[in-house]
């Protein structure tokens, strides 16, 4: 259960800085579109907990290295094709999440279309092979530890390479700041 | 104008990763990303604007991953796609470019019209056991 809650923790906490950040900014319809918004999410937020609470559950993804290893190859291609190669970044995701459907299994399938999300970053954020290469690893071990939260909703796999983006320009910056 | 087209981009191709998915079950990974490789060589060349719209055609496509336990109505898709539309708009300064952004607006939406749809289905359920309760 601990887990369950750490797990949405931090998938909401993706969401909340995101409307939080959108709130801030908000004028006008916007402002209060956004807030019916946020408050519909947050009791979403709530009854899966309570749903969570009543059905814990504890399905493992799958073994850490495929998904690791596939993680990384991923946002990697992904970077490579839309970052090198100038292709916009939704026909590199789309292709690696097409070769990934066709030619992966299920599970693994899954984990490469999640980690191509990561590698549509920008050049401004993602600059270099180390930081995509970190941001797979995260979005490997991300996967690994929520799978069993935000279960059947769509947008937990970007969920989960935001994510992953947004620690690796934390780690980068601490780094870079030591 | 703008507005009005990425409403319109959100609701054709997250209805069209909705027909691709659960009706003609090709699989929510396959589906979304057929949609998006399309949207993304298709929609510059249609609107002078194509090249903003294509991640919102993503984002409509990671909604329509949703499976059938958490949007089992048509609507409530359609409504989580029109409110990813605001989102989208609304949050056009936050995270830029940061890879993951448009599945974490499709996660936003889903969960507030799951959330919302629970809400009002307790409420009701409520209401007519309080009902039946008073009667008998």
């Amino acid at each position: 259960m601990y887990r369950n809650s750490l797990s949405l923790l931090l998938l909401a906490g993706v969401g909340i800085a995101l409307l939080g950040g959108s709130l801030m900014e908000a004028r006008g319809w916007t402002l209060y579109a956004l807030a019916a918004i946020a408050i519909f999410f947050s009791l979403g937020l709530a009854a899966h907990f309570v749903n969570l609470r009543k059905n814990p559950r504890g399905a493992g993804a799958g073994k850490c290295i495929p998904i690791m290893a596939t993680a990384v190859i991923s946002v990697a291609a992904t970077w490579g094709l839309s970052a090198k190669l100038g292709l916009n970044t939704a026909v590199a995701s789309g292709l690696v999440g097409i070769v990934a459907a066709l030619v992966l299994p299920g599970k693994l399938a899954v984990v490469a279309y999640t980690a191509s999300f990561a590698g549509m970053s920008s050049l401004a954020v993602l600059t270099g092979l180390p930081m995509v290469i970190c941001a797979g690893v995260l979005v490997g071990g991300i996967f690994i530890l929520v799978y069993p939260v935000y279960d059947g909703i769509g947008g937990k796999l970007g969920t989960i390479a935001a994510g992953a983006v947004l620690t690796t320009l934390l780690v980068f910056r601490l780094l870079g700041g030591m | 104008m703008f507005f009005i087209q990425t409403i319109a981009v959100s609701l054709g191709a997250g209805l069209l990763t909705w027909l691709l998915n659960h009706r003609l079950q090709r699989g929510p990974v396959l589906s979304s990303a057929v949609v998006t490789l399309t949207a993304g060589l298709v929609l510059p060349e249609l609107f002078a604007q194509g090249g903003a719209l294509v991640p919102m055609a993503a984002c409509a496509s990671y909604v329509s991953m949703s499976s059938d336990t958490c949007l089992s109505k048509l609507w409530q898709t359609a409504l989580a796609l029109a409110l990813a539309a605001v989102l989208y708009v609304a949050s056009a300064g936050i995270f830029a470019g940061v890879g993951g952004k448009g599945g974490t607006i499709a996660a936003i939406c889903v969960m507030a019209v799951w959330g919302g749809t629970q809400i009002i289905k307790g409420l009701v359920q409520k209401k007519a056991a309080d009902f039946f309760a008073r009667l008998f």
